[in-house]
């Protein structure tokens, strides 16, 4: 299985940028209490502005979580229907979600 | 003394029920191994009372757990309910237990969202660990476990980037006889290039009825766009800050053509547009505080302002000149066109409670911001758009967001950049 450490910096490090304050205190560091904040609605709110001008950004998270994931040596189950459809309502459930949905590559 | 018994019984089984530990959920997902397209499977994981999933709790060894004959997935439409094969594996397995089950289905069965699937998973067949030891999920019992087609429409726009995503609406109400068609077929990585994809956009809103032409929906427009999106850093940025700092940005050039349905008007805009996600501190520290919950700390991650500039050339293919239509921006000559919008939602408040004005339900409460200009070279005007919305939702456990909104709005807007002054109360269905 990802080790849970790997999964939650995966997890910071794929949604910084779209958040309005920082999760991370250098590349390899999540602030602390990062793990409780609330993600349930940040992915169908970006889903929404991507439909409106057109963006492809929750593609984009997608896509670099499971590259990050691959990186790391892990294939992972996760779509994007989970992503919008806010089924992890924490960074911690996201990456936990990353973490139980990893099988060793081939 | 029977009845006692009989009611002790439905309350044990009751009690059994409530107190499981681990609620199941089946949802539609996507697999992704090194080297192959993303393929649809269905995830069976088990929730704790905070919905986080938990981990390494179905026994291997005990029952058949992956036997396919233990579970079918069953896809009903009216009139109609077969059994689709699956094989199952299991994902996050750690000491002799999985985290998940995932089912992968015959390659020959086509998914439609027109179906109703359905999970079902017979008796005896999974075994959790709870409280250090191994019980029989539901008492032993067969569970069915219904599944969204929301997610699964989501992921084939993920998935299947080259088939055709379309959407034909037949509408009612006031004018009647309405339509609306929205096609779009995207290609990732273009020429081997993991930098370039293109999406093409076709996409009306016309009605049937030819007195109503000219009044409702009516509006035709094809789009050919090339996009990239990509991660960046300010200059001097520390290396152990890359990814830490990293901004996104997606930068696109667009063809396109905009018409009316009778195809009288019709304008061709050649541009380019890039769009940017902020992390700037006056929202960070505005959304770090919920003010309708009285300054509390914001526990969620809200996003980041949402800046989209571009540039536009304008030119009119075809108008019908009639001097008692609408008043446009004359686009005879060519118009070169500068355009900026800022959006961003401002989280006011969450799980507020509203009795004080009679209404027994909690809301959250979000202020919504948008600025737009365009500059017109040509004719040398700044056209500038201004809104405002305070939008209550009700909290609610369905997968349906009803939206409030009380909006107000200024400036001129498109296409006919008209003055407009208007305050507006409206309803938002999202599901």
């Amino acid at each position: 299985m990802l080790k849970y450490e790997t999964a939650l910096l995966i997890v910071c490090r794929t949604i910084n940028p779209f958040v309005t304050f920082d999760l991370l205190i250098d590349d390899k560091t999540p602030k602390p209490d990062v793990e409780k904040i609330k993600i349930g609605d940040l992915f169908f709110n970006l889903s929404e502005q991507d439909k409106r001008f057109g963006h492809h950004v929750v593609d984009d998270i997608l896509r670099n979580l499971v590259d990050a994931c691959l990186d790391e040596g892990f294939n992972v189950v996760l779509g994007k229907g989970n992503l919008v459809k806010g089924d992890y309502p924490t960074i911690r459930a996201l990456a936990k979600a990353l973490r139980t949905g990893s099988t060793p590559a081939e | 003394m029977k009845t006692f018994i009989s009611l002790s019984c439905l309350v044990c089984f009751a009690l059994t029920l409530c107190a499981a530990p681990f609620q199941p959920r089946a949802t539609f997902s996507l697999e992704h191994r090194k080297a192959r397209p993303p393929q649809h499977v269905i995830q069976l994981e088990f929730l704790d009372a905070e919905g986080e999933p938990v981990e390494a709790v179905i026994r291997l060894g005990e029952g058949t757990p992956l036997e396919p004959q233990s579970y079918e997935l069953r896809a009903r439409t009216d009139g109609s309910d077969s059994a689709v094969p699956v094989t199952v594996h299991a994902t996050g397995v750690e000491q002799g237990y999985a985290s998940r089950l995932i089912f992968r289905v015959d390659p020959a069965h086509i998914f439609s969202t027109t179906n109703q699937y359905v999970l079902h998973v017979r008796a005896g067949t999974l075994f959790l660990k709870e409280g250090g030891q191994t019980v029989s999920f539901n008492t032993g019992r067969d569970f069915d476990v219904a599944l969204d087609n929301d997610r699964l429409a989501l992921d084939q726009t993920f998935a299947y980037p080259k088939s055709v995503q379309n959407k034909l609406e037949l509408l009612g109400g006031t004018g009647g006889g309405n339509a609306s068609f929205r096609y779009a077929r995207r290609f990732d990585e273009v020429r081997a290039r993991n930098w370039l994809n293109a999406e093409l956009n076709l996409k009306g809103d016309f009605n049937f009825l030819s007195e109503n032409k000219e009044k409702y929906f009516n509006s035709l427009v094809g789009e050919l766009k090339l996009f990239t999106p990509f991660r960046w850093n300010f200059p001097g940025t520390p290396a152990n800050q890359r990814q830490a700092r990293a901004r996104f940005s997606e930068w696109d050039v667009h063809a396109r053509v905009d018409s009316d349905q009778t195809f009288e008007n019709a304008d061709k805009v050649i541009g380019t547009s890039l769009g940017t996600y902020l992390k700037d501190p006056i929202s960070r520290w505005l959304s770090s505080y919920h003010i309708l919950n009285g300054f509390s700390k914001a526990d969620e991650a809200s996003v980041s302002p949402l800046l989209v500039v571009g540039y536009d050339y304008v030119s009119e293919l075809k108008s019908d000149d009639d001097g008692d239509s609408v008043d446009k921006l004359d686009t005879h000559a060519g118009n070169h066109r500068a355009r900026a919008i800022l959006v961003w939602s401002w989280p006011l408040g969450r799980n507020v409670d509203i009795g004080f004005l009679g209404i027994n339900r909690r809301i959250d409460a979000d202020l919504l911001l948008e600025l737009q200009g365009i500059y017109d070279f040509r004719v040398d005007e700044f056209l500038d758009q201004s809104r405002v919305s305070l939008n209550f939702s009700p909290r609610t456990a369905s997968n349906l967001r009803i939206v409030y909104s009380l909006s107000w709005e200024r400036g001129k807007a498109a296409p006919t950049f008209n003055d407009v002054h208007a305050l507006l109360a409206g309803l938002k269905l999202n599901f």
